[in-house]
């Protein structure tokens, strides 16, 4: 499922926002799910700046694909998905990055505010969950986040149920074995 | 920074838990962390942005002009200024919430600047709302707790709001100064530590009051509302570690009550130096290296100290070191027994000062490292003047 559409430029846009009113009301929608989404990409890309970038960038591709969506719902599991896929190419960018740079990029690493809040058995979570594989990594934040059924992550990612039920299972036994377990 | 120690039946190990229900609880902890309830929406961006993702995140940093022209936008959204206060600490509804007008005497009375100042500036009309948020703070906390402010927008004047800025301590003026620095919370790209110039006066009741609604904030900038903050102080308790004894004492109101034997950071991984604050605590934690060096659960009656990973705590595997030389990886080891006596003994907000600690003295982001910030640095405000 294609969700990502080469970019339009300023006019293609002016022309679209005069000739055809959008049936969902995006501002309305950007309002009321704008934490949510924000919050979703920060368990993704672990970084704040990115997350905001994210949702942004979320909501221009709606933008463009909103005379094709009729109800706020699909509104919002588009936008999911666009979050996962554009949480994607965050993490990707950030690794070829990574590999050409030798200074570290500051916003890298989380803050010290948020090091601070979190109590360490959460943290301890967190940093293994960011370790895990991408598809894995994806599939239990949308479950023990997003409280999202099976078939609703399938959907949102693209996959088969199948494949959402073993990469939950396979994420799960890594993290039970890194955080189980006395000293 | 709450307790975090609540939960019944915390302290035992507990292998059977819930796997799904700590990484819900992880999920959350970190998504509200990062977006706090208050935090609202920029404007939405309706084109693409001209540079790629990483220039943008440049351009956050180095361009204010650009996150001053997206909250100009903000202001077409029918976003008005208001004089609704912000109240916080009390855990009820503070007193005189919803006023709309301030009364002159409010204003411009604060002790460090005297009377009604002319660094009370009004926005102008048409100037973008900034909205200022409390941090989250507990009821009672001890003396070296500073007062957070965030704020929505990168203000570019911070003279009015210091200006508007009331301190009292039992109803008795307090001077208390605000310093400013950037913020890593989603929607509040600037934040400000408020504290005096020694710490809190213990067995006090602290309000502050910002009468900021509709000041100026900066060119094209002005305040939509005001704080209240108000919180007591317990007694004055601090812990002072000797590197060279290496043994602590704590005081509580100056009389020493208990002393412990410690073992600080090796050589490689020194402790460092200065007055730390009690962050956080927990009967039970896992502790591991920013570097992935190692992991360890299971850790008992664990007092944060850095965001760095600095902690206080149970060392049962170290008892030949405890207060014979350094071995730990930063942290200050205790014996079980007394590692437990000192987690009844401090609270959050309480001071721990290592005057003598091998490393490097704490900064002021390094964990609560304000009271290593100099009074005479900390006074002209930081990122902005206050004065």
């Amino acid at each position: 499922m294609a969700v990502w559409e080469a970019v339009a430029t300023d006019e293609e846009l002016a022309r679209i926002a005069v000739a055809r009113p959008l049936p969902i009301d995006l501002d309305a929608l950007y309002h009321a799910h704008w934490r949510y989404l924000v919050r979703f990409a920060v368990l993704l890309v672990d970084d704040v700046a990115s997350a905001e970038d994210v949702v942004q960038d979320a909501f221009l591709a709606l933008h463009r694909k909103a005379g094709t969506l009729r109800d706020p719902d699909a509104a919002l599991a588009y936008l999911r998905t666009s979050v996962v896929n554009l949480s994607r190419s965050v993490i990707r960018r950030r690794q070829v990055a990574r590999k050409h740079l030798k200074v570290s990029e500051p916003e890298a690493t989380s803050g010290a505010d948020e090091h601070v809040l979190l109590r360490d058995e959460h943290r301890a979570a967190l940093d293994a969950v960011q370790t895990l594989p991408r598809h894995q990594r994806e599939v239990l934040v949308l479950r023990y986040w997003g409280g999202l059924s099976e078939r609703e992550i399938a959907a949102n990612l693209g996959i088969s149920q199948g494949a959402v039920k073993s990469a939950a299972s396979r994420g799960m036994a890594t993290l039970q074995q890194r955080l189980g377990g006395v000293l | 920074m709450s307790d975090l120690s609540g939960h019944p039946g915390h302290g035992a190990p507990d292998p059977d838990r819930d796997l799904g229900s700590l990484l819900g609880d992880a999920f959350d902890a970190r998504a509200r962390t990062a977006v706090p309830d208050t935090a609202s929406a920029p404007a939405r961006r309706t084109t693409p942005s001209a540079a790629g993702p990483a220039h943008r995140r440049w351009q956050r940093i180095a361009a204010p002009l650009a996150a001053a022209a997206a909250v100009l936008l903000a202001v077409g959204a029918g976003v008005a200024l208001t004089a609704d206060d912000e109240h916080r600490g009390t855990g009820a509804a503070g007193p005189g919430t919803g006023t709309t007008a301030v009364s002159p005497s409010a204003r411009g009375s604060s002790p460090a600047t005297g009377s009604a100042s002319p660094l009370l500036r009004h926005a102008a009309p048409g100037a973008s709302p900034v909205k200022v948020v409390l941090a989250d703070q507990e009821r009672t906390v001890g003396v070296g707790m500073p007062v957070v402010a965030r704020f929505s927008a990168r203000i570019t004047d911070a003279r009015a709001f210091a200006a508007a800025t009331t301190v009292t301590a039992d109803g008795r003026p307090l001077d208390a100064r605000w310093f400013f620095l950037p913020s890593t919370t989603a929607g509040y790209p600037m934040e400000a530590h408020l504290r005096p110039e020694q710490y809190w006066p213990a067995h006090a009741t602290i309000v502050v009051r910002v009468a900021s609604a509709q000041l100026s904030a900066g060119t094209g900038f002005g305040f939509a509302n005001g704080l209240t903050a108000q919180f007591t102080t317990g007694a004055q308790t601090i812990a002072t570690v000797d590197n060279r004894t290496h043994r602590m004492t704590v005081r509580t109101d100056g009389k020493p009550v208990a002393s412990y034997a410690v073992s600080l950071g090796a050589a490689a991984t020194p402790t460092l130096a200065g007055v730390k604050v009690v962050m956080a605590k927990a009967r039970s934690v896992c502790l591991h290296d920013v570097n992935g060096a190692y992991n360890e659960c299971n850790v008992r009656d664990a007092q944060q100290l850095t965001a760095t990973g600095e902690y206080l705590h149970a060392a049962p595997w170290n008892l030949s070191n405890i207060g014979v030389r350094n071995t730990s990886n930063g942290c200050t080891n205790l014996t079980p027994a007394d590692a437990a006596k000192l987690y009844g003994q401090l609270e959050v907000g309480d001071i721990v000062v290592y005057p003598n600690a091998s490393g490097a003295t704490m900064r002021l982001t390094e964990g609560i490292g304000d009271w290593d910030v100099p009074w005479s640095t900390w006074v002209t405000g930081g990122l902005l003047p206050t004065s």
